[in-house]
This record gives C-alpha cells, sequence and structure tokens, in this order.
C-alpha cells in the first residue's frame, strides 16, 4: 500500500478525491463503500487508546529477589569485578601514568644515597673427578737430535787460461780473417 | 571513576551486565520495556489483565535466570519482541478453542443487539479483539506491534522475520479485514 494513498485515506472523503486519486485508491480498494469503510476505521485506530494497563509493582520487588538470589549462587570472580566496569580509553591511559609515575618515583629514592657494603667472599671450590680420566692417545712427533754437518766450502776452480806459445802463420790468419768476416755459418 | 552513568548505557550494554549479576542493569532494562511488554501482552491474550502481568514477569525471569541465551549479534529489542511472541504462540498452543469460543459467543451475540447504534472507541476496541481471535499468531503481534506499541515496519519485519514490505502489506490486509467486518454488521462509526 503506498504512502500517498495512506495520505488520501486519513485526509479526503471519497467525494473529496479528484479523479486521479480515485484512480489511485481504486488500486487498493474496490469500491467506493470500501474506501469509505477503511478511511473510518483507519482513523479510528490512529485515536487508539493506550491499553490501561501498568506493569505490577511487586513484579520488579519478585524480580530483584530472584536477582539476588541468582548473585550469591555465582559469585563473581575477582577479575570479573575488577573489570566489570569498562573504562573509556582515557581513563585506562591515566591510570597507567599514574603507576608509572609512582613506580618511577619509588625507584628514584632508592637510587639516590644508597650505600650498599660489599663482602667479598673467597670460595674454594673442589672438583671431584667422578669418572677416571680417558687416556687419550696421540700422536707424537719425535724430534732427533743431529749434530749439524760442518758446511764444507765450495770449492771453485779457477783456470787462468794460459797464452799458446805456438803462434799462427800469416796463411792461418788470413782464414781467420775472412771467417770472421763472411759471419757465422 | 570513569563509567558511564546505567541510564546511557544501551540495551546490549545492560544485558551484559545482567550476565554478570547486575541487578541496576535489570532495574533499568525493566523500566525501559515493561510497560510496552505488559501491553503487548494484555492485547494478545484476551486482554486478560492477571495473564497479563504473569507473561510479563516469567519473560523478565527468563532473562534473569538464563542471559546467555541472548543473542549478541542481534538487537536487544528485536530479540525481547520475539520472545514474547513466542510465549503467546505456545499460549495458543496450551488453551484449547473451545475457552475461547465461548466468550467470542458472547460478544457476537452483544453485537448484533446494537447493530444499529453508532460505534464508539470501546465497541472498536471489542471488534478488533473479536477480529484478533480469526488472525493468525504473526497477523495479532505484527497488529499489536504496530497499533498499540508503534513500532516501525522495519522493526516488526526483524521480531518476524519477515520483510518491511511484506510487513506494510499485511498491515493493510488487517485493517482492510476489520473494514470489512464492520461493513459485514452495518455498524456506523462516529464521523470523525
Amino acid at each position: 500500500m503506498s504512502d500517498e494513498f495512506e495520505k488520501l485515506l486519513r485526509s479526503k472523503e471519497w467525494n473529496e478525491l479528484t479523479y486521479d486519486e480515485k484512480e489511485l485508491a481504486m488500486r487498493h480498494v474496490a469500491t467506493e463503500g470500501d474506501y469509505f469503510s477503511l478511511r473510518k476505521v483507519s482513523l479510528a485506530l490512529d485515536k487508539k487508546p493506550i491499553a490501561s494497563i501498568e506493569p505490577g509493582k511487586e513484579i520488579l520487588h519478585s524480580l530483584k529477589t530472584k536477582m539476588s538470589g541468582r548473585t550469591k549462587e555465582a559469585r563473581p570472580s575477582w577479575a570479573a569485578i575488577v573489570f566489570r566496569h569498562k573504562t573509556p580509553a582515557y581513563g585506562t591511559a591515566l591510570w597507567v601514568g599514574i603507576a608509572l609515575f609512582v613506580g618511577w618515583s619509588l625507584g628514584k629514592e632508592k637510587q639516590i644515597g644508597s650505600t650498599m657494603s660489599e663482602r667479598i667472599v673467597y670460595q674454594t671450590d673442589t672438583v671431584y673427578q667422578s669418572l677416571p680420566s680417558d687416556t687419550v692417545y696421540v700422536k707424537q712427533v719425535v724430534y732427533k737430535y743431529l749434530p749439524a754437518k760442518k758446511a764444507e766450502p765450495l770449492i771453485t776452480k779457477v783456470t787462468t787460461p794460459e797464452a799458446s806459445l805456438k803462434g799462427i802463420n800469416m796463411k792461418e790468419k788470413e782464414e781467420l780473417e775472412t771467417l770472421l768476416v763472411s759471419g757465422s755459418e | 571513576m570513569f563509567g558511564k552513568n546505567i541510564a546511557a548505557l544501551t540495551d546490549e550494554e545492560l544485558m551484559s551486565r545482567i550476565q554478570s549479576g547486575d541487578e541496576g542493569a535489570m532495574t533499568e532494562l525493566y523500566g525501559r520495556y515493561s510497560k510496552q511488554m505488559v501491553r503487548y501482552f494484555y492485547r494478545m491474550l484476551w486482554q486478560d489483565q492477571n495473564k497479563a502481568q504473569d507473561f510479563l514477569h516469567d519473560l523478565f525471569v527468563r532473562l534473569i535466570e538464563r542471559p546467555e541465551l541472548f543473542d549478541v549479534s542481534r538487537k536487544f529489542s528485536t530479540w525481547i519482541y520475539s520472545v514474547a511472541h513466542n510465549m503467546c504462540k505456545n499460549e495458543y498452543r496450551k488453551v484449547s478453542f473451545r475457552n475461547n469460543a465461548q466468550s467470542f459467543v458472547q460478544f457476537e451475540t452483544s453485537v448484533n443487539e446494537k447493530i444499529t447504534e453508532e460505534m464508539d472507541q470501546k465497541y472498536l476496541q471489542q471488534a478488533i479483539a473479536r477480529a484478533m481471535e480469526s488472525w493468525e499468531e504473526d497477523d495479532r503481534s505484527l497488529f499489536v506491534f504496530r497499533q498499540e506499541l508503534e513500532m516501525t515496519f522495519v522493526e516488526i519485519g526483524g521480531v518476524l522475520g519477515i520483510p518491511e514490505g511484506t510487513a506494510k502489506s499485511r498491515w493493510f490486509y488487517l485493517r482492510k479485514q476489520l473494514a470489512d467486518s464492520f461493513r459485514d454488521y452495518k455498524i456506523l462509526l462516529k464521523a470523525i
């Protein structure tokens, strides 16, 4: 049902409707009589009286008794009590800041003028070997003493070429010069 | 120190506190919903005041004893109306039609005797109660949610599990049925 028809129903009688409005009305009701009845019922319902009944006062009292009985049966743990009430973020941040400040101030007081004495304790620990030590065989390099050999000087034989007593004749000299000029073959 | 005022808490937050055993939260929630729920039960249960009070008490006892039944993913108002609606449906199944038909017949006789008289609000309310007898439980609840509690069609759809458009159509259909029944008995309504 359209909102337009609802408005017409509450505002106009059938004979007050325009042609278009009547066309709209005929989409929802069959006859003029239907329109009349529906209008009257709608207006009467709009003037509805609120039901003359109020909740009984004893009901709330009974419910509270039941609630307290249920609460006694199941007492909330300390965690439920602590965390029952939700706090906003800024409230939580403020409590954290306060806790940090208190902790810092308490720690700060301890550091000033602290005179801690130290006692030096010497303690000798005795270690008892419960198991026999393992025998480990290691390849040992044995160095044998060898006297160093005397270094013998290198014998160098220097030979001085001796001049030949035999000279060369003229013919051998010419052959030699020819050989030197022509180059080696 | 930094907690919210209990009156400023949402319905869902109050339910969460009730689960922890907070009596103040239960009192606040009762204050918010008790009037609407007792009027709903009054309309749905044949305008029986005693029955309406009993059902109101039972509804909140369920809430206290089994708070874990509340589905946190749903809106609380939708959930509590759904529970109330189901309680009424169960009651209809328990009470036999014969018991209700007797009161129906008596009313029928009185209407016929005054068939030519103009109807005032009192007779209209009685006529509505008579018409509701013939409706299904969902239609009865829809009518009461809309007429008595002035819920939106979106809220009604959430409780009954139907789309908003369907709730609107059903509401128009129920009013049309009322109008047809008035015309059939030729009861003249007082001119507005």
